[in-house]
């Protein structure tokens, strides 16, 4: 049976950050196997296709080399998940400098991250368009009246002539179908 | 890509990407993100949503 302060499942993240501090490898281990998983399909979720493992990998490389900048404030997780996707898009500069080095680092020369995040996001709203736009007309029209305007599913049915059910059901389709064509 | 089974946590994420929830339900919903990859990633589409169809209408 494992002593009270041996890093185990059952230890809180803090706990397992203030083992590792202390120079217990284990701990490492314990917040891998928990976080992993979710990093993973996170970074899938941003688009990443290929080398996700190593994505993952190296987010907690990155994490655990400036654990000392975490502040319990804010979850693990959700902190981890801001270092992968800024590990993403650095990744994604380093693709695009490859590709196409002269007119980006001209660019990157005075706003480096904006001007990477400004392709990125230009590149995902691109996609999302095309994804809304093949939605059949009266999903669009509701999804977008939830989601851009914030009309309550009662508005909306009102809005296109139908019921609140009705409109509840098309919302649910239509994002099914938008991260389908996103994510898959 | 799948969906999150709570359903009340999902049917808040519209109003948590347009910032419109009242502080202690925001609470709510974002302890409920710490756990959930499927709403993440739902939020993260939503917002997407969002400034692509933001930007269109400028």
């Amino acid at each position: 049976m494992a002593k009270d302060n041996e890093p185990n499942e059952d230890s809180t993240d803090l706990e397992l950050i203030a083992r590792w501090n202390a120079g217990d490898e284990r701990a490492a281990t314990y917040l891998v196997e928990r976080h992993a998983p979710a990093l993973a399909r996170f970074a899938a979720s941003l688009g990443q296709r290929t080398d996700i493992e190593e994505v993952v990998q190296d987010t907690f490389v990155r994490a655990f080399g400036s654990i000392e900048s975490f502040r319990a404030d804010s979850s693990l997780r959700t902190w981890l998940f801001t270092i992968e996707r800024r590990l993403i898009l650095d990744r994604r500069r380093a693709e695009r400098r490859r590709k196409d080095d002269a007119a980006v680092e001209e660019r990157d020369a005075a706003t480096e991250f904006d001007a990477l995040d400004e392709i990125v996001a230009e590149e995902a709203q691109t996609r999302v368009r095309r994804a809304v736009e093949q939605l059949s007309r009266l999903q669009r029209e509701v999804f977008l009246l939830r989601v851009n305007e914030g009309l309550s599913y009662k508005e909306i049915a009102e809005v296109v002539g139908s019921t609140e059910g009705a409109a509840r059901v098309h919302y649910h389709n239509a994002m099914r179908a938008v991260k389908e064509s996103l994510y898959v | 890509m799948s969906d999150c089974a709570n359903v009340e946590m999902r049917e808040l994420l519209p109003e948590l990407a347009a910032g419109t929830l009242d502080a202690a339900t925001r609470a709510r919903v974002d302890e409920h993100l710490v756990d959930c990859a499927d709403c993440a990633s739902e939020l993260e589409t939503l917002r997407l949503v969002r400034a692509a169809f933001a930007n269109r209408n400028r």
